[in-house]
């Protein structure tokens, strides 16, 4: 019954043939090992710059300038917010982002068909580049024009700010804060001004729009107060977090603390 | 994403996990292979032992079979000597050795066609035998020797089967308690238990080798029908006493026998003179190898020359040594008025339920003459009836025999008994010795009587077909 | 290993060679009396379905996974060859037959799901109902369903027996991917908040869906799948949460619950027993690991070759111990070709779930592949006597129809989520405004540059 013991040669190999088979089932295992190394798993987050080298045939200087532009947009001014240089008013920053992107392959349509089927979350391409390219700063601009831009201003009524004492728009304690993104399912920009007020939510009326079905229509809001922002939940439906815990009443924010809505994390930096 | 860096880490573990079944496999196929493939309980080695055929008995009931991976004997101890042992340690004994190929079986067959067939039949199974010896019969045959070493055979006059080979003392052959007892029944020289002593002891004849020696004579004339002897209790045979066992006077030939008197016999056989002996032990058929009884022994012809020899050999002394069997042989050649019918042990060979092979047998052999075997016959029968064999009378039966008491050098006297029954139609023919028993008028010839009891109660011969 | 048409091209060329050879060995094992062809006929309908099945994706979905699909093939051709060679020494002689029908109706499934299920996010809407339904259907499977080996299991519907757990199961992962994903912050928080409050409605949730779900098949005494639901409950939730604490905590909980079944219940202590020494049972409940054992042992480095095994000593062979059976008959080097086959393929699929790009596809994709490669594991382990017997089936290996089905249902909904960044539409040709033509791909790509 011992097969091992079977005549001839068989007997003096077993043990080799035993080793050989064993090498045999690593080989594969280390095929797929390998084969799973070599996934590129660092993903389309908004963790990254928008680079402009990556952009082919486009002067990069152009492109620099425009993004930036883009980029240093305020998503939001808090009241009548004329805004810093390329006037992207918040209430289309992030929408008008996508849209920037369909501008250049000329398909507004395949985006708000992307947009309807899929329920406002971004059908990631693969092999696109980061959407961030702009071809020039033109071409930002006519969008605004062709989707017809709302200037938050319009909607800032519903910003009012709330019984919060404090009014001042000069930030306290010297220094600026800013609103650093530091995930977010789809890009977005990676810095927010902090103005007087921002609210966060899905509705197309937030300063900060984000499109996550966690997201209520107004979710959060951060306001300037004296002694820093100060965090507040709007009633939200699945909460706010901050520093890991739930938000149960207005915070402060220091530097460096995060919050975080749906899928979006946020963090609070104070310029030096 | 750290989720997906955990997602791969996860997959690693997952991957490798898959290594592992691949050791667990090889631990039953590789390193410890040995340990369950000669498990008691697998069914691949059964399909050596456990497929291994039966030994059946003329009935087909089972005397050795297989029970999962154990040799089970129904009879126990009563047909241990006679079947052996299957053990997986000490191997097969008796005729579990002898008979070992038939019994097991084709050897694997490379070809998976042909293996399917096989397996489909259910497994690689030896074929079996079918013996001429009967379950009952052996059991009584073993009991009636009670607690004496020694052994009986018993013999079916007209073809020559063997009904019954017992001995003692026995064993269980059973695989548990044969490993527990191996030393005492491998080492022990004095019992030997292992030994078939029914045809493979052997034995000085005694007083039962008158009955060779009555034929010979007559058939060579030495001696005749009506002649009769003086017997004054001793005689003088050239250099030294022969003693006989009482003064029994002026006897005929029948009483000779009857009496058991070894004066006459004495001169009987220097009629003879060792070759005469000799040459009718071999008419006999004593030296004949015995092909069809697996394991018997020859017996040992005389070789002593001495001139006194013929004396003492005729009356089953000297260097003379046979086995039951051979004794019983002689019995049956006289009930078979003359002829000598091969004795054989193995009847069928079974593959399933087709016979493979069937003993033929061979022509039946005139040793002596007709009108011989009857005067030999009526001696016998007077043995029983008035002589030394009364003890051997069965009620209602004309039983025929000769006992004999065989000096020998460990002790008292073996108790010897050799006869046949119904002597008017003789069935069955019986060869009976207890070992330093004692007489064997007083001895052996009861035990013989129930043996040929129990043998006329059998089926075959009480329906009246063989 | 690199996807392309031409590697998956000669997968399914092996297959194919693999069920005609094995088709051919076949006919010299058919009993008499019976056809001689009949298994390379069956042979040559798997063959058939693979390819038409293979062709259609590497046709229509250029971008697609193709080498899933043939080592899939791979695992189920040595699987069914051996099943077919088993049917013939238990007399079952529909037994090859019907699993073949059973592969080409899960290849039919697998394309059928492709096809049909365009977005697989529409899933993750959904994943309350899939928890109640699954729980719903596991309810009345234990109220309404049949009783074999003292677990109520199986269904009988229109004659057929079957396990809805095949399918809740893959309900509870779709529950359970989008909830984790979801609630993926909240679950990051402690477990009890500073004020000592209760934790998280998030935790809650989980919580008590995964306890009723757990609770009801060890109820049902289904402790495979009950290990399998944890296995892929705690896989799922390590590597979206980190949170080894709170694992920690299900482990020391379920070793509990263990503990406890092993003492309530008298079937777990059999399973334990037998996992430790079977041979003391070996006339009852062990019988079937022994022989199990006794056919490894059979088996050899090379085995003892297609039909001269004796793996149909093995009670319920083709249930659970096929592998076993491929073992004895092909060897160790059997074994490990097929363990090497499902490493590679399970190596594809964890690829799709680490390549796709939205995060819920990703984690949906992982959980799914966690669920098959776990409970694989968990019958490699408990048939080779590593871990106790479960009673869980080995995916695509294991005769039955739910388990075939489920499975290729599994592997559908992978492959689409793998090919979801390329939907269907950008592979067909159009003709823009502006006069280009071609794939929507392309021309998007072109405009990208």
């Amino acid at each position: 019954m011992d097969h091992g013991a079977a005549d001839g040669l068989l007997y003096f190999l077993k043990y080799p043939l035993l080793i050989l088979i064993y090498l045999f089932v690593l080989a594969a295992l280390r095929i797929a090992w390998r084969s799973l190394d070599k996934i590129d798993i660092s993903g389309r987050t908004a963790h990254r710059e928008p680079e402009a080298p990556k952009v082919l045939g486009v002067q990069s200087g152009a492109v620099s300038a425009a993004k930036r532009a883009e980029s240093e947009s305020q998503i939001v001014s808090a009241v009548g917010g004329s805004g810093s240089s390329a006037s992207l008013s918040g209430a289309e920053g992030v929408r008008r982002k996508r849209n920037t992107r369909d501008m250049e392959t000329g398909r507004l349509e395949s985006v708000s068909r992307n947009l309807s089927r899929e329920d406002g979350r971004q059908d990631m391409k693969r092999g696109d580049s980061e959407g961030y390219t702009v071809p020039g700063g033109e071409q930002s601009r006519a969008a605004v024009h062709r989707t017809g831009a709302q200037s938050s201003v319009e909607s800032s009524p519903d910003f009012v700010i709330s019984e919060m004492p404090t009014a001042s728009e000069i930030p306290a304690a010297g220094g600026r804060f800013y609103i650093e993104v530091l995930n977010s399912p789809e890009p977005m920009e990676k810095r927010i001004e902090l103005e007087k007020e921002l609210v966060f939510g899905r509705g197309k009326d937030c300063a900060v729009i984000l499109n996550d079905k966690f997201v209520s229509s107004r979710h959060a809001r951060i306001i300037l107060g004296p002694l820093g922002p100060i965090l507040e939940d709007l009633s939200s439906r699945n909460g706010t977090l901050c520093n890991e815990r739930l938000l149960e009443a207005p915070e402060v924010l220091q530097d460096g603390d995060k919050f975080a809505l749906g899928d979006y994390i946020f963090r609070c930096r104070r310029e030096a | 994403m750290d989720v997906k860096e955990r997602i791969r880490r996860l997959a690693y573990i997952y991957l490798a996990l898959f290594f592992v079944p691949l050791l667990g496999v090889s631990r039953y196929a590789f390193f410890e292979c040995d340990e369950y493939a000669n498990h008691r309980d697998n069914h691949y080695n059964m399909t050596a032992p456990a497929l291994r055929g039966s030994i059946l008995d003329c009935h087909f009931r089972p005397m050795a079979y297989m029970h999962r991976s154990a040799r089970v004997y129904p009879l126990g101890e009563a047909a241990a000597p006679l079947l052996g042992y299957y053990s997986r340690i000490y191997g097969e004994a008796g005729l579990e050795s002898a008979l070992n190929k038939k019994l097991l079986g084709n050897p694997i067959p490379r070809d998976p066609w042909a293996a399917y067939k096989i397996w489909k039949k259910g497994g690689r199974k030896g074929d079996d035998i079918v013996l001429t010896v009967d379950s009952d019969l052996q059991k009584k045959a073993f009991e009636a020797l009670g607690g004496y070493k020694g052994a009986a055979a018993v013999m079916s006059v007209r073809d020559g089967s063997l009904l019954a080979l017992a001995s003692a003392p026995s064993y269980n052959p059973e695989e548990k308690l044969l490993e527990e007892n191996w030393e005492e029944i491998s080492r022990d020289e004095e019992a030997a238990r292992l030994l078939n002593r029914s045809i493979q002891g052997l034995y000085p004849p005694g007083s039962t080798f008158k009955v060779l020696i009555m034929s010979g004579c007559l058939e060579d004339g030495f001696v005749s029908a009506n002649e009769s002897f003086n017997c004054e209790g001793k005689d003088l045979v050239v250099n030294f006493v022969l003693n006989c066992s009482a003064v029994h006077g002026k006897v005929s030939l029948k009483e000779a026998l009857g009496y058991s008197c070894n004066v006459a016999f004495g001169r009987m056989g220097l009629r003879m003179q060792m070759e005469g002996i000799r040459k009718w032990m071999r008419a006999f058929r004593m030296d004949d190898p015995l092909k069809d009884v697996p394991g018997a022994a020859q017996a040992v012809l005389p070789t002593v020359d001495t001139s006194s020899a013929p004396a003492e050999t005729a009356i089953g002394q000297g260097d003379t040594l046979v086995s039951p069997l051979h004794m019983a042989r002689i019995a049956a050649v006289i009930a078979n008025k003359g002829l000598d019918v091969e004795p054989h042990l193995l009847r069928e060979q079974l593959s399933g339920s087709d016979a493979v092979w069937r003993y033929e047998p061979e022509k039946a052999q005139r040793v002596i003459s007709k009108k011989n075997a009857a005067l030999v016959a009526e001696a016998m029968e007077f043995t029983v009836r008035e002589g030394t064999g009364m003890a051997a009378y069965i009620p209602g039966v004309r039983v025929a025999g000769k006992t004999g008491s065989a000096e020998n050098p460990h002790g008292k006297v073996h108790a010897w008994f050799i006869g046949y029954a119904p002597a008017e139609d003789p069935k069955v023919a019986v060869s009976v010795i207890l070992e330093n028993a004692g007489g064997g008028g007083k001895f052996a010839a009861p035990v013989a009587r129930e043996i040929m009891k129990a043998a006329l109660e059998l089926p075959e011969f009480k329906s009246g077909k063989k | 290993m690199r996807s392309t048409a031409a590697s998956g091209a000669v997968l399914m060329g092996i297959v194919t060679v693999i069920l005609a050879y094995g088709g051919w060995a076949l006919s010299f094992i058919v009993p008499s009396g019976r056809d001689v062809w009949l298994p390379l006929e069956y042979a040559g309908l798997i063959a058939f379905s693979a390819w038409i099945a293979w062709g259609a994706l590497a046709l229509c979905y250029r971008n697609g996974n193709h080498n899933i699909l043939p080592l899939t093939m791979f695992i189920i051709t040595v699987a069914w060859l051996e099943t077919y060679r088993l049917g013939f020494s238990t007399e079952d002689f529909s037994q090859g037959p019907r699993q073949a029908v059973f592969i080409a109706a899960g290849l039919a499934l697998f394309l059928a799901v492709v096809v049909c299920l365009r977005d697989y996010r529409i899933l993750e809407d959904y994943k309350y109902i899939f928890l109640i339904l699954a729980l719903l259907i596991q309810i009345s499977v234990m109220l309404f369903g049949m009783r074999i080996n003292g677990a109520t299991l199986w269904v009988d519907i229109g004659g057929h027996s079957f396990q809805p757990f095949e399918f809740t199961r893959i309900l509870l992962v779709f529950f359970l991917a989008s909830y984790l994903r979801q609630f993926r912050g909240w679950l990051r928080m402690d477990l009890i908040s500073e004020n000592w409050r209760l934790p998280h409605r998030a935790f809650i949730m989980l919580g008590l869906g995964m306890a009723a779900a757990e609770i009801l098949l060890v109820v049902q005494r289904d402790l495979g799948m009950a290990l399998l639901l944890f296995g892929i409950f705690v896989s799922l939730f390590y590597a979206v949460t980190n949170r080894k604490d709170i694992l920690a905590l299900a482990f020391g909980l379920s070793s509990v619950g263990a503990y406890f079944c092993w003492r309530i219940y008298p079937h777990v202590q059999e399973r334990v027993s037998n996992w430790l020494d079977p041979f003391v049972a070996f006339d009852g409940s062990g019988y079937q690991i022994c022989q199990a054992i006794f056919s490894l042992a059979n088996a050899g480095l090379d085995g003892t070759g297609l039909g001269l095994g004796g793996a149909a000593y093995i009670p319920a062979v083709v249930n659970d111990f096929t592998f076993v059976a491929i073992a004895e008959e092909f060897g160790i080097m059997g074994a490990g070709a097929l363990l090497a086959g499902m490493i590679l393929l399970f190596a594809e699929c964890f690829g799709i779930s680490l390549r796709v790009k939205d995060e819920f596809g990703s984690i949906l994709a992982a959980g799914l592949v966690y669920m098959l490669a776990w409970q694989s594991l968990i019958n490699l382990l408990g048939v080779t006597k590593v871990l106790p017997m479960t009673g869980v089936a080995l995916p695509f290996v294991s005769a039955g129809g739910t388990s075939m089905l489920s499975c290729f249902a599994v592997l559908a909904l992978l492959w689409r989520i793998d090919i979801s960044d390329t939907p269907l539409k950008k592979t067909k040709r159009i003709r823009r405004a502006d006069g280009a033509s071609g794939t929507e791909r392309a021309l998007e790509a072109e405009n990208g540059r």
